[in-house]
């Protein structure tokens, strides 16, 4: 019971979108769980919040699919830390989800723009 | 390159899945902290800063779970992990696994048992070109070569029609081998091209063979070739003696390939046949062909038979002893159909009875599951109290029923290693392509696929019951699974329903086969078999080349063996009543009332002794075996049979003394010097046809069976006739040796075996019937220990407890019994072609198979009733 509440505090993001921002985020430079998480919501500004065990099977997923690869490295703070880096397979994911999303967006812009 | 990288996680996932939780675990926590150091930066406390981290996470655990299940390898760890436990379990009641392994063997074994047969003879194609588009035409028939000539010009369905004969070839012994007899054929000269087949060495044969005093030539096969003639490189245009009719040296021309399978098997010697529309009776007479044609490409097997059903209305239109009912059955069959007749059926019966014995099989396994289900309710309970899915129990009792299976169904297959050499040791010699029998791959796969099947048939139903229930109830009460509801009632009653229904159906069909083959066997053949020894003798053509040295030989060997201790009778023929072969001859008279012609007329014809008669105690009722023949007597005299008799003189005028004229030789008047009462010819099913006897004064054959009649036991007479026969002639082959009874029951062994194969199924399906029905009504009683106790000890009488069971039961089993009686009625006519003088639907067999279901399903019923008469009221609820 509380399970479900707790998820019903944020709103669901579909599942392509959150791959989607996974896979931009590390487009730009290899990153930990904590720090996509983080950078997520600075450039949202706080819009978007990343449910944390849902970025976690994400990453495992897009590992599975050869999207993303992982591998141990050691952190400015000289910590050790998971980092996930995007492969060619993820990039042209990506492009494949942005090229949708901009699609549906479009689609939805002129849905609203009917009346 | 995604599916790869995918796989190739998956299998990393699965044999590392230890590393993967500790670099999850790393991961996470390295999050966490991340998370809280945060929020330590903000101000907050250190330890209230790892709790939030943590509740903002939102349960680690949960998604540890959920990663697990990611790496997509759950399934296979769960099934190993479900699979370990259901051996433990299935251990811990070594009892129960042991009766449902033992029921699932049974059944399985004997599925796979019957399945290896079918696969063999039945699904394996024929190994000639293109199968499917060889046929049999009209296989009820014989055709003679006028025939075959008109179907060759005018069916246009059939690319070519090809003829073959089944005859036998006698090879002479010389220093260094034996004489013997082979079985071959005689063939038209297209019967290789058709068949798609051609000799290894040398030719086949061409048209110019089929010229009328052409063509003396003989194709052997390969394994003749190697035996016979030390694999001689120079075979080929070398005459060898094959001893058959006057054409006793042909010519080789060719050597058949080493695994060409003809089409009758054993056939090991091929000869052309002569085509002259000249010659009357060979042209319209004796030869009794079978036709095999090919299709022509492109035409369906449908179209090509209604065109030549047409075609053979047409063209046998005139001809009286082909009935319009023969007629309008006239059709192409396939080959491999053809050559498997009455195989096929049998086959297909037994299949599908094993398949309902098996049937029955899982639902007494169910039964026992269900059982054992409300046994183990508190271990369930707790399972789904401390948060186990339903579909995860479910799917933990289904894969225990799957061990179950796989382990039934290990056992049977070793069961069926012990079984099928034991069934194909007593297939009978008639029952082709047994060598293509045996428990291969293909079989093994089925029976693995039927194991997994009757799990999921025998488990699926249970466990989803089992897992249904109420987890409170059952952890409420103790785990004791008193209470039943009304759909526990329901279920079980549906399932001796369905066992007693099943187990009529086939209960039925052996008995039915049983009554048809009691009745073939007691059927009064118009010849006494018994105390009859049977041989043949095959003189070799080029040292007894005329009739007259041939019918000294064989009276000088009658006189012999008529001399022997014990011996009564001595006759000869040429054609043994149920030995196969035979020969037909055309016929008409002028003496008759009925007008005949030689295209309408047509009976067997068989050289006798004076003896032949009284060796079968055949009776001759008018007239007798004509005296004072001797060799070469123009005019010919016959005794005709009864049927003959009745067909020309319906009125019952006697036919002695009467002519009719046979096209033998050239046409000839023949007098009737006696009529033979009727006696089965080739079969006890087939109605017996004219037949028309010649002294053997008149016709001499190379070939003669000796039936000796002795007091004692026609067994032990063996070895005192060959000494007999061999003191006129020490060179002479025997063959078929065997006694007169062999002969019969040989024609009928494939009906005795599959009698006797349905009635073992029938006993199985009886005896699991009765466990099911005993099973289902001992576990109702015990179920209900509590309710009878307290109905006891309100009052009630143990009589009454008794007799209220036995009449819920049997009310059941009624309904069980009535529904297998219908459906049995429903299905029983697929077995009417090979049931003899009995009705599929024969009213005394229904009512005797549903009576001894009662009386079976009453004894298993009667003993938990009992027991529930004696149930202890104040036991029972001190129990409490």
């Amino acid at each position: 019971m509380a399970r479900k509440a707790r998820e019903k505090k944020t709103p669901d993001m579909i599942q392509g979108t959150l791959d989607m921002l996974i896979l931009k985020v590390i487009h730009v430079e290899p990153m930990h769980g904590w720090g996509i998480t983080k950078r997520i919501q600075q450039v949202s500004d706080g819009a978007l919040k990343v449910n944390q065990g849902s970025l976690y099977t994400s990453l495992l997923r897009m590992t599975r699919a050869g999207w993303v690869k992982a591998e141990w490295r050691v952190t400015e703070n000289n910590r050790k830390a998971k980092y996930y880096r995007i492969t060619g397979a993820g990039v042209k994911q990506l492009g494949a989800e942005e090229e949708r999303w901009t699609r549906l967006t479009v689609a939805v812009d002129q849905i609203l723009g009917m009346a | 390159m995604g599916r790869l990288t995918d796989l190739w996680f998956r299998v990393r996932a699965l044999f590392g899945g230890h590393r993967m939780d500790r670099e999850f675990q790393d991961e996470i926590a390295f999050h966490l902290e991340m998370a809280a150091d945060e929020m330590i930066r903000e101000g907050v406390e250190p330890a209230e800063a790892h709790r939030r981290a943590r509740i903002a996470f939102g349960g680690v655990d949960r998604y540890r779970e959920r990663a697990r299940d990611e790496r997509g390898v759950r399934p296979v760890q769960d099934i190993v992990r479900d699979s370990r436990y259901a051996i433990r379990q299935i251990r811990r009641s070594p009892g129960f696994a042991t009766l449902a392994i033992i029921t699932m063997a049974l059944g399985i074994g004997a599925t796979t048992t019957i399945f290896s047969v079918v696969d063999g003879i039945l699904l394996s194609p024929l190994s000639f070109e293109e199968p499917d588009r060889l046929v049999q035409v009209w296989p009820e028939r014989t055709f003679t070569k006028r025939m075959l000539v008109q179907f060759q010009a005018e069916a246009s369905a059939l690319e070519d029609v090809s003829a073959i004969n089944i005859r036998f070839f006698t090879f002479p012994g010389d220093a260094s081998v034996e004489p013997e007899e082979l079985r071959g054929a005689s063939v038209s000269h297209n019967h290789f091209q058709v068949l798609g087949a051609a000799p290894v060495m040398g030719r086949g044969f061409t048209e110019d063979d089929q010229e009328p005093g052409q063509g003396q030539v003989v194709v052997l096969s390969h394994g003749i070739w190697e035996r016979r003639f030390g694999s001689d490189p120079d075979i080929l245009g070398r005459n060898v003696s094959v001893g058959e009719g006057e054409a006793a040296s042909r010519t080789v021309v060719g050597v058949m390939g080493r695994d060409y399978r003809p089409v009758y098997e054993g056939s090991q010697v091929w000869v052309p046949f002569q085509v002259d529309p000249s010659n009357f009776s060979d042209y319209e007479g004796t030869a009794s062909l079978r036709l095999l044609g090919r299709l022509t490409e492109g035409t369906s097997l449908e179209v090509a038979d209604s065109r030549f059903n047409e075609l053979a209305g047409r063209l046998t239109a005139n001809l009286d002893f082909i009935t319009d009912e023969e007629r309008a059955a006239a059709g192409l069959h396939p080959l491999k159909e053809a050559l498997l007749g009455d195989v096929r059926l049998r086959l297909l019966i037994l299949m599908g009875s094993v398949g309902l014995v098996l049937l029955l099989a899982c639902i007494n396994v169910a039964n026992l599951l269900l059982a054992r289900g409300q046994g183990r309710e508190r271990e369930l309970g707790i399972r789904l109290a401390v948060g186990a899915g339903r579909g995860r129990v479910i799917r933990q009792l289904v894969t225990e029923s799957l061990i179950l299976g796989l382990a039934g169904g290990g056992v049977g297959v070793l069961l069926a290693f012990w079984f099928l050499p034991a069934l194909v040791g007593i297939l009978p010699a008639s029952v082709p392509r047994t060598d293509l029998i045996g428990l291969d791959g293909k079989v093994l796969t089925f029976s693995f696929f039927v194991s997994v099947i009757s799990a999921l048939l025998f488990g699926l139903l249970p466990a989803f019951r089992t897992a249904r229930r109420d987890v409170q109830a059952s952890l409420k009460d103790g785990g004791l699974g008193r209470k039943q509801g009304p759909s526990g009632h329901k279920l079980r009653s549906g399932l001796v329903v369905a066992e007693l229904a099943l187990a009529v159906v086939v209960v039925v069909g052996a008995s039915l086969l049983f009554r048809s083959f009691w009745l073939l066997q007691h059927k009064d053949l118009g010849f006494d078999a018994n105390r009859v020894a049977t041989l043949r003798i095959n003189l070799p053509v080029d040292r007894y080349p005329d009739e007259a040295g041939r019918l000294l030989f064989y009276q000088e060997v009658a006189r012999q063996v008529g001399s022997l201790p014990g011996v009564t009778r001595v006759g000869l023929t040429n054609f043994l009543p149920f030995g196969g072969g035979g020969m037909g001859i055309r016929y008409r008279s002028d003496d008759s009332p009925v007008s005949t012609d030689y295209l309408t007329a047509y009976a067997g014809v068989r050289a006798v002794s004076p003896d032949f008669f009284s060796s079968l105690r055949v009776p001759v009722t008018d007239g007798g075996y004509p005296d004072g023949l001797a060799v070469g007597d123009t005019v010919e005299q016959v005794l005709v049979n009864r049927a003959l008799a009745v067909s020309l003189w319906p009125d019952g005028d006697t036919p002695v003394g009467k002519t009719v004229w046979l096209p033998f030789g050239s046409e000839t008047p023949a007098r009737i010097m006696g009529v033979v009462e009727d006696f089965a010819q080739s079969s006890v099913e087939r109605a017996v046809q004219p037949d028309i006897y010649i002294p053997w004064e008149l016709w001499s054959p190379h070939q003669m069976y000796l039936l000796v009649r002795t007091e004692g036991d026609a067994e032990t007479l063996f070895s005192g006739v060959r000494s007999a026969i061999w003191l006129v002639d020490e060179d002479i082959p025997m063959t078929f040796v065997r006694t007169m009874e062999d002969v019969v029951n040989g024609t009928m062994a494939d009906s005795r075996l599959s009698t006797l194969l349905l009635m073992v199924f029938g006993g199985l399906a009886l005896s699991l019937g009765a466990v099911g029905v005993y099973g289902v009504a001992s576990y109702a009683v015990t179920q209900s220990t509590f309710e009878i106790g307290v109905r006891m000890a309100l009052g009630a009488g143990g009589k009454g407890v008794m007799a209220g069971v036995v009449r819920r039961f049997l009310t059941v089993s009624g309904v069980g019994i009535l529904l297998g009686i219908v459906v049995a009625l429903g299905v029983s006519r697929v077995l009417s072609s090979i049931l003899y003088e009995v009705s599929a639907t024969d009213p005394a067999t229904f009512l005797g198979v549903g009576a001894l279901l009662t009386m079976v399903a009453f004894v298993a019923i009667v003993f938990p009733a009992y027991r529930a008469s004696r149930v202890d009221p104040a036991q029972v609820l001190k129990g409490e």
